[in-house]
């Protein structure tokens, strides 16, 4: 393949996944080039579903199948669908589900379908996803490869609903293993459900690869509270369908979720002979060692990173519809900016960038540049560290703080300069300034906005004889705008008086 | 404040006029005193119940001004100079002829303003297509009101600001304004936001902590402080919301709207992390804004959601628009008691003004002058045959920028508006007006854009004259002549009969009582979308509370729109959305910051009367730019010192504003100022391309110190 062929618009393109990541190229890629005699668009989905919004499966797994829950997956409510019923056919989007792809051919530039089926392409894109990492653990597999029943992970709409069934009749403890902010997030939710849950981590506190020590004490206790208990440290080693045994103690439960990280799918690109390290490896343009190819979402490792987040993936299909619709050629993808957030009902935790080195330790704390805030309060469960250097933010932690989060993220990402007051920035300002009384209020300060009336003003009409609300008007037009300083208006007339 | 008295009056009492500034249009009552200066007196009325800003309080200060107008002027020698009333007709005549006679009818352009009366917006529209017999007529409410009226029309099938009176907002317990400051704008509206503010259910989205804001948070509400341009991000991310917390309201979808299917396929990529990325607002402030809205209106306490200008200023407005009305509709608010929604107008009469034909694309009763219908019906009133009245013109912006342009027009009669200070790439827009043969503008005081003219003519203002105004809640307000206006100055509808006479195009078609070219428009009016055909000034002068439509159908009038059914084909409320666009102009390393632009309390559209009056311009006296003091610092500066603001069309030099709550990428700059302060020197006519309205409220400036 020549540098050339890829610089014709391709007239066929062919996405090999039909997740969050491949729909929103698809859709991208209608709006781009709405004639699909120009641009044919299409999608093959190994799962029996439509696009859906895979975020919701952990929220949809403990609704336990409740009808009409608002969070259930599986196609079944137009909620959890990403787009509605006959909308890819009315786009001129070819989506094809239960069409797992079984190979590449990149001479004739087909891919061929489990069942033998080749479709053309003339541009071919892998959203394929990511699986489950299976930890090692004895017994956990069955003799047919599969998992061992009572085991399962939480990735794709089926496993949510097998989870579901196998919960509704077997409700006792649950073990979940591996507390990234999935795990914890499915904990959180079967927990709130009324389930018994354990969460095991090999690590020292959970989503160790994003938070700090002492966001992860405070996060052990939030979850504490919440009714989900941290067996830290610990790594699981056998299952025997009623015990989930660890190298140090063991867990009594029915259910094992396992939540031990994904792994980029990436078979089809390593057997096609595309270029693959952790993921199918992209450059700046999104395309893989094969220029007719391409590569986005948690399959991708686009400058040494795979995400695993959908906002990059989004970001990438982005890009990627600009370059293949033609609506901008030369549009690149430039990585992304990790935010991580877990959020179940009651809890808040959200974790962006990485921390400057310990402030503390040698390298940050002589630098000037370097200013660390932290605000730790366990008993509310909350707690912040903002990590700001020359001015920018370059990682921060939130526990239980849900309303800086829109903030801390522009901040962050768009490299904004950083308001001194850290503190007011986690806190708002509401939180860090106190009001005003009467007589702390200076002479200038204006109390009726609309009328330009401070309480010198209003002090001053006092003492020419104007001793209540309405008389103060009269004098001077305090209240007679909006009538919000009606209050402050009495409240300096009380002042005055009490004082004589 | 005084709350609403029983058997209080919601009548229009004589006596009673409205003050000449905002679409609030408080009651007031105006008494000449001795020494020239007439006093103001607040009235009770329902949209201020007594109330005045101090804009109100101090419009008396104009009528008797050392500024004011009092005789035409012309321009000789370069230099503007005093002239009597037949010198300065004869050129405007010669200058219409002159124009015409190189470029045909459309050789003559005219321009309105949202502060005519709804008598004078309807002749001036008559006048243009009758008299001049030109297509080429637009004011300054296609930037003020256009994207909001373009949404409504789109989803409603009509468009009238509140289609609700704006008492009802008085007991509701969650109000969502969008890109509305009213604390600042029209401060007594506030009174009816009372019960919500208490209730800590006011939510203001703003990108600054305005005062509008300020009051939510103090009252235990929320401020979604968003990155400027970004709207409809919130609103699609609202309504994403809205569906997943199963807030949607699925049997008034099912029997009053359509298109949500295809509106969710939009708002279910609004994931809510998505959302507070784009916008900076947080999940969780989405999250109470959405419980709060759902839960009053459950409780049947009282649910809105309002636009203005902050939301509709866009060259997406009409898209924003349209996902804020997605929004409401998801939630099951307009048509219904005690929830809705709707959009604040801005100017005195930008309602009326909007509905009688000033509008480049329609005719009088909001009638589109491209239906054949429409042009039939007008015809017969005008006593013309429908292939006389010329076809749509081009909008604000883009009529402003033909002028003197080959091909284009190169006389312009401009009345109640001033560009120079108020369009967008201001500077651009005064070039092409300098590049004119003849720029005939009439007003009151020189202006920044009548300083340009080649013909000034002095009108009355307010206060000298009769007429009817229609508010934001589509009432129609009688305005009532209380003082004698200057011996110089003359009326509009004189300026117009007179010009029709010397140019010999039917003056008896142009009659100067307001009265009698009221009743022309009501039958203009009569069976169109905006029909005035049952109001007359004998019932407004009656104290009748008439809110059109009020025609054949509806004699008593419309309080409240679409109780049973939307203005559409089919009844339905329609769910549009596109999806959203990016930026109209990004930011880069040499533009890093994003300026918006808005109104202080002080001031009034371009300034050209409150900056003339002493209490306001103590008040607010020159320009200045709000800044965070860490962006102000990077720049060099401090509290209180010169700055200049940059974008790719121009610079204004501004006095620097320290604010911690601002966003550190945002500036704001308010825009009632002139000369080298003009904030409208930066800003970007990027146009919308439902509304034609230009994109305001975003554009990418640096901030650097003054030289």
């Amino acid at each position: 393949m020549s540098a050339a062929v890829v610089r014709q618009a391709p007239r066929r393109v062919v996405i090999v996944g039909a997740g969050m990541a491949a729909a929103r190229l698809a859709e991208e890629l209608r709006a781009g080039e709405p004639d699909p005699a120009r641009l044919s668009v299409t999608v093959l989905g190994a799962e029996a579903e439509e696009p859906y919004n895979r975020i919701m499966l952990s929220h949809a797994a403990a609704a336990s199948g409740a009808a009409g829950a608002p969070g259930a997956a599986g196609g079944a409510t137009p909620v959890a669908r990403l787009k509605p019923a006959g909308w890819w056919d009315r786009h001129d989007i070819t989506l094809r589900t239960s069409a797992p792809v079984a190979a590449l051919d990149r001479v004739t530039c087909e891919v061929e379908l489990a069942g033998g089926e080749r479709v053309g392409y003339d541009h071919l894109v892998l959203a394929t996803g990511a699986a489950p990492r299976i930890p090692p653990v004895d017994g956990i597999r069955s003799p047919g490869g599969g998992l061992a029943p009572g085991v399962f992970t939480l990735r794709d709409a089926a496993g949510q609903r097998e989870l579901t069934a196998h919960l509704a009749a077997h409700p006792g403890p649950v073990a979940i293993v591996g507390a990234g902010f999935i795990g914890l997030e499915v904990a959180c939710a079967l927990a709130a459900a009324g389930h018994d849950v354990v969460v095991v981590h090999p690590r020292a506190w959970p989503m160790n690869g994003c938070l700090d020590a002492g966001a992860g004490a405070v996060l052990v206790r939030s979850l504490a509270a919440l009714g989900v208990r941290t067996v830290t440290g610990a790594r699981a080693t056998s299952w025997d369908g009623a015990t989930l045994r660890l190298d140090d103690g063991e867990v009594r439960c029915r259910t094992v979720v396992l939540t031990a990280g994904s792994a980029p799918r990436a078979d089809l690109a390593r057997d096609a002979g595309l270029e693959v390290g952790h993921g199918v490896v992209v450059d700046d343009e999104l395309t893989t060692s094969d220029p007719a190819i391409s590569a986005i979402g948690d399959c991708a490792q686009h400058r040494g990173v795979v995400s695993g987040l959908v906002a990059p993936a989004w970001d990438q299909a982005v890009v990627l519809a600009a370059r293949l619709s033609g609506a901008d050629p030369d549009a690149r993808y430039s990585g992304g900016t990790p935010v991580t957030r877990l959020k179940a009902h009651g809890l808040d935790v959200v974790a962006l960038g990485e921390f400057a080195e310990d402030v503390y330790g040698s390298a940050g704390g002589d630098d000037e540049a370097t200013e660390v805030t932290t605000l730790c309060e366990p008993a509310r469960g909350r707690y912040a560290r903002v990590d700001v250097v020359a001015g920018r933010v370059v990682g921060a932690a939130l526990i239980g703080h849900p309303e800086p989060v829109g903030v801390l993220t522009q901040l962050y990402e768009n490299a904004l300069p950083v308001p001194d007051d850290v503190v007011s920035v986690i806190l708002g300002r509401a939180e860090a300034v106190a009001a005003q009384t009467p007589s702390t209020m200076p002479a200038a300060a204006v109390v009726c906005r609309c009328n330009g009336v401070s309480k010198g003003d209003l002090v001053a009409a006092w003492a020419d004889g104007a001793r209540d609300r309405d008389a103060l008007a009269e004098s001077t037009r305090a209240g007679t705008g909006c009538g919000g300083c009606s209050a402050a208006v009495e409240g300096i007339c009380g002042w005055l008086a009490a004082a004589g | 404040m005084t709350p609403d008295r029983p058997g209080a009056q919601d009548a229009e009492r004589p006596g009673h006029t409205h003050c000449p500034y905002c679409a609030l249009q408080c009651a007031m009552s105006v008494t000449p005193t001795t020494g020239g200066v007439a006093e103001v007196t607040p009235e009770w009325f329902p949209t201020n119940r007594g109330g005045l800003c101090r804009k109100g309080w101090t419009a008396g200060d104009l009528l008797g001004h050392p500024d004011r107008l009092t005789t035409p002027l012309i321009r000789r020698d370069g230099r503007l100079q005093p002239c009597d009333w037949d010198t300065a007709l004869d050129r405007v005549v010669d200058g219409i002829r002159r124009a015409q006679a190189a470029g045909g009818p459309d050789g003559v352009a005219v321009f309105g303003g949202g502060g005519l009366t709804n008598e004078k917006a309807y002749q001036l529209g008559k006048f243009t297509r009758l008299a001049l017999g030109s297509r080429l007529i637009d004011y300054n409410g296609r930037w003020c009101m256009s994207s909001a009226a373009a949404a409504a029309n789109r989803s409603f099938g009509l468009d009238r600001g509140l289609p609700f009176p704006v008492t009802d907002l008085s007991g509701a317990r969650a109000v969502l304004l969008i890109g509305a400051n009213p604390a600042d704008t029209m401060p007594p509206f506030l009174q009816h936001l009372g019960t919500a503010a208490a209730a800590g259910g006011l939510i203001v989205a703003d990108p600054r902590l305005s005062a509008t804001a300020r009051r939510a948070l103090d009252g235990g509400g929320v401020h979604l402080r968003l990155r400027p341009g970004t709207d409809a991000a919130l609103a699609l991310g609202l309504l994403h919301l809205v569906v997943v917390t199963g807030a949607v309201d699925t049997r008034y979808l099912a029997a009053r709207t359509t298109g949500f299917e295809d509106a969710w396929a939009h708002a279910a990529a609004w994931l809510p992390e998505r959302t507070e990325r784009v916008t900076g607002v947080s999940v969780a402030l989405l999250e109470r804004a959405v419980r709060l809205l759902a839960d009053a209106r459950d409780a049947g306490a009282g649910s809105y959601i309002l636009t203005a200008r902050g939301a509709e200023q866009h060259a997406d407005g009409t898209s924003v628009v349209g996902a804020v009305i997605a929004l409401a509709l998801a939630l099951g608010l307009p048509g219904r008691p005690r929830t809705g929604y709707g959009t604040l107008t801005g100017q005195g009469n930008g309602q009326g003004g909007r509905e009688h034909g000033q509008k480049a694309d329609q005719l009088p009763g909001y009638r589109m002058i491209t239906d054949p219908d429409a042009r039939t019906h007008v015809a017969a009133v005008w006593d013309v045959e429908p292939e006389q009245i010329p076809g749509p013109g081009l909008s604000a912006f883009e009529l402003l920028d033909s002028l003197g342009q080959p091909g284009g027009p190169t006389a312009m009669l401009l009345h109640a508006s001033n560009p120079v200070v108020s369009a967008p790439d201001a500077d651009r827009v005064a070039e092409r007006l300098r590049a004119l043969d003849t720029l005939v503008v009439a007003d009151f005081v020189l202006s920044e854009t009548a300083a340009l003219a080649d013909v000034v003519l002095p009108v009355p203002q307010w206060a000298e004259e009769e007429g009817t105004l229609t508010n934001l809640e589509g009432r129609v307000l009688r305005r009532r002549r209380s003082i004698t206006p200057p011996a110089g100055a003359r009326d509009e509808l004189w300026i117009w009969h007179e010009l029709a006479r010397r140019l010999d195009r039917g003056p008896e078609r142009f009659p100067t009582d307001p009265r009698a070219v009221f009743d022309e428009l009501a039958r203009a009016s009569a069976g169109g979308k905006a029909d005035y055909s049952a109001v007359d000034w004998d019932r407004l002068d009656a104290g009748e509370v008439l809110h059109w439509p009020c025609g054949a159908d509806s004699p008593a009038g419309t309080p409240r729109l679409f109780l049973d059914r939307f203005a559409t084909p089919d009844g339905r409320a329609r769910f549009m959305i596109d999806a959203p666009r990016t930026p109209a102009e990004p930011t880069d390393a040499a533009f890093p910051l994003l300026a918006t632009t808005g109104r202080l309390l002080a001031h009034y559209q371009s300034g050209a009367q409150t900056r003339r009056v002493g209490e306001l311009a103590a008040a607010e006296p020159r320009m200045w730019v709000q800044v965070h003091p860490v962006v102000a610092r990077a720049a060099g500066l401090t509290d209180g010192a010169a700055a200049r603001v940059v974008s790719r069309r121009g610079s204004v030099e501004a006095e620097v504003r320290c604010d911690e709550d601002m966003r550190t990428d945002t500036l704001f700059l308010p825009f009632h100022f002139a000369g080298t302060g003009r904030a409208n020197l930066l800003t970007l006519p990027e146009l919308d391309p439902h509304s034609r309205m230009p994109e305001f409220k975003v554009c990418a400036v640096r901030l650097e110190a003054a030289a």
